[in-house]
């Protein structure tokens, strides 16, 4: 009723290739724009700003980057972990190197390291396909982690192994470090994750979008037609390994504070792609859901229980999150193998076309 | 086996990560390559512990099997034993 496309005339070719080609669709965007921009940040707590909005935004950037890689390109990735690794150690040694600079310009510098790296270990990707992709992937993972633990210089040769964050300011006021309120932390974060949704956005309705997601139906034809697989794919690695590295440094310089080589290992890899993979693969707006539903509805659990006056310990509070949690992944899966995303594409057609069945 | 050697934990998820090098270098749909890609990778990892190791600084062996499967795939896509892949359009 309220939301088809009926009574939208359009005149110009570029309303017809808008990315949101109906009223009611930009009108909820800016309503999601205003909620995160004005709402969140002026009604929330600074909990609910440091511990849930933060970490998610950082999550749904890192599965941008990898959906871009897996879902839009279908190149198996197991190696997230570590290109937001370098992303974070990128930024760690310019920021210490280069004091001066501003940090904002640090990070986005970091996620072209972190390309770098992604591309080296793209290339394997010419001749692997699949499931045999994964492994050479999981091969960057394990290295590059060895290398941040075993290689004293990446951390300037602390004495704990780990890397802290200094402070740097941003127009005086401090960005990152201890200093730096919740409320700019998640600005910062929040600005980077529009923008680059943004821009991803863009990439993927365009041109290279539509050649990454020839070479991922099947990437002999896609050659026969006219794509180049070599730059095709080194350019998906690339600009996941990006979103990837600027993820990271955003994981840690906006979030942790400090980190250790152990939080970029297999484990985040993984997380990240079940986020990927639960939100819906070649879907950017399923990275959100998948972030989501992955990291915020653990939170929800726990924190339900106590709200509700039944006592439980926290030990067992923690078992049943993991339980839930675990059945609800097993259920989406089964109801719905495409992913979050791929349902509310289904609500959204069945509003287009009610009351109608079809 | 191997928590029976050292000690059984979370940790032991690392193991079954360990078998996919061993199954592709073996190949996919053979038993015999199994066998034989599992002596490589744990033989290779060794030995490169062993001489490279102190090169390196320790503690290559959490890669070295993933990358000697790297290596082994680019020049032989299917693996060992594994059948040839055949594409079609």
């Amino acid at each position: 009723m309220l939301y088809r496309e009926a009574g939208h005339f359009k005149t110009a070719y570029s309303a017809d290739m808008a990315v949101f080609p109906i009223l009611q669709d930009r009108i909820g965007i800016a309503v999601i724009l205003l909620v995160a921009a004005v709402i969140v940040p002026v009604f929330g707590s600074e909990f609910l700003l440091q511990a849930v909005m933060t970490p998610f935004l950082v999550f749904s950037l890192a599965s941008i980057g990898l959906n871009l890689l897996t879902g839009y390109t279908g190149l198996l990735s197991l190696g997230t972990g570590a290109f937001m690794g370098v992303g974070a150690y990128a930024c760690y040694k310019l920021t210490t190197y280069f004091p001066g600079v501003n940090i904002i310009i640090w990070i986005v510098a970091s996620g072209f390291f972190s390309a770098a790296v992604g591309v080296v270990f793209g290339l394997p990707s010419l001749r692997i396909k699949g499931f045999y992709l994964a492994v050479a992937t999981l091969a960057a993972q394990f290295f590059l982690s060895w290398l941040f633990i075993r290689q004293p210089w990446f951390y300037n040769y602390n004495v704990s192994g780990a890397i802290e964050v200094p402070t740097r300011t941003m127009f005086g006021i401090p960005v990152t470090g201890a200093t730096a309120s919740d409320t700019t932390r998640y600005f910062v974060v929040l600005g980077f994750v529009v923008v680059m949704t943004w821009l991803a956005s863009n990439l993927v309705h365009g041109r290279i979008g539509r050649m990454w997601m020839a070479v991922r139906d099947m990437d002999l034809a896609a050659e026969l037609i006219g794509i180049r697989l070599l730059r095709t794919k080194l350019l998906a690695f690339a600009v996941s390994s990006f979103y990837c590295g600027v993820a990271g440094a955003l994981l840690v310089f906006l979030w942790y504070g400090s980190a250790e080589p152990a939080v970029f290992d297999v484990n985040l890899s993984f997380y990240i792609l079940f986020m990927v993979i639960i939100g819906g693969l070649g879907s950017l707006t399923g990275s959100f859901y998948g972030a989501a539903l992955i990291y915020i509805l653990p939170i929800v659990l726990r924190y339900i229980p106590p709200k509700l006056g039944i006592p439980i310990q926290s030990a067992t509070v923690e078992h049943i999150q993991h339980m839930v949690v675990g059945a609800l992944i097993v259920l989406f899966l089964i109801v719905e193998p495409a992913g979050l995303a791929r349902l509310w594409q289904i609500g959204k057609q069945k509003l287009r076309v009610w009351p109608f069945p079809y | 086996m191997w928590g029976a050697r050292s000690e059984v934990s979370f940790a032991l998820e690392i193991i079954a990560l360990k078998a996919l090098p061993v199954l592709i270098l073996g190949g996919f749909t053979s038993v015999p390559g199994a066998i034989v890609g599992g002596v490589i990778i744990g033989v290779g990892e060794k030995v490169g512990e062993f001489y490279w190791g102190p090169l390196l600084g320790s503690g290559i062996e959490t890669w070295l099997a993933y990358v000697i499967a790297l290596v082994f795939l680019l020049f032989r896509p299917q693996g060992l034993f594994g059948e040839k892949i055949i594409e079609r359009i």
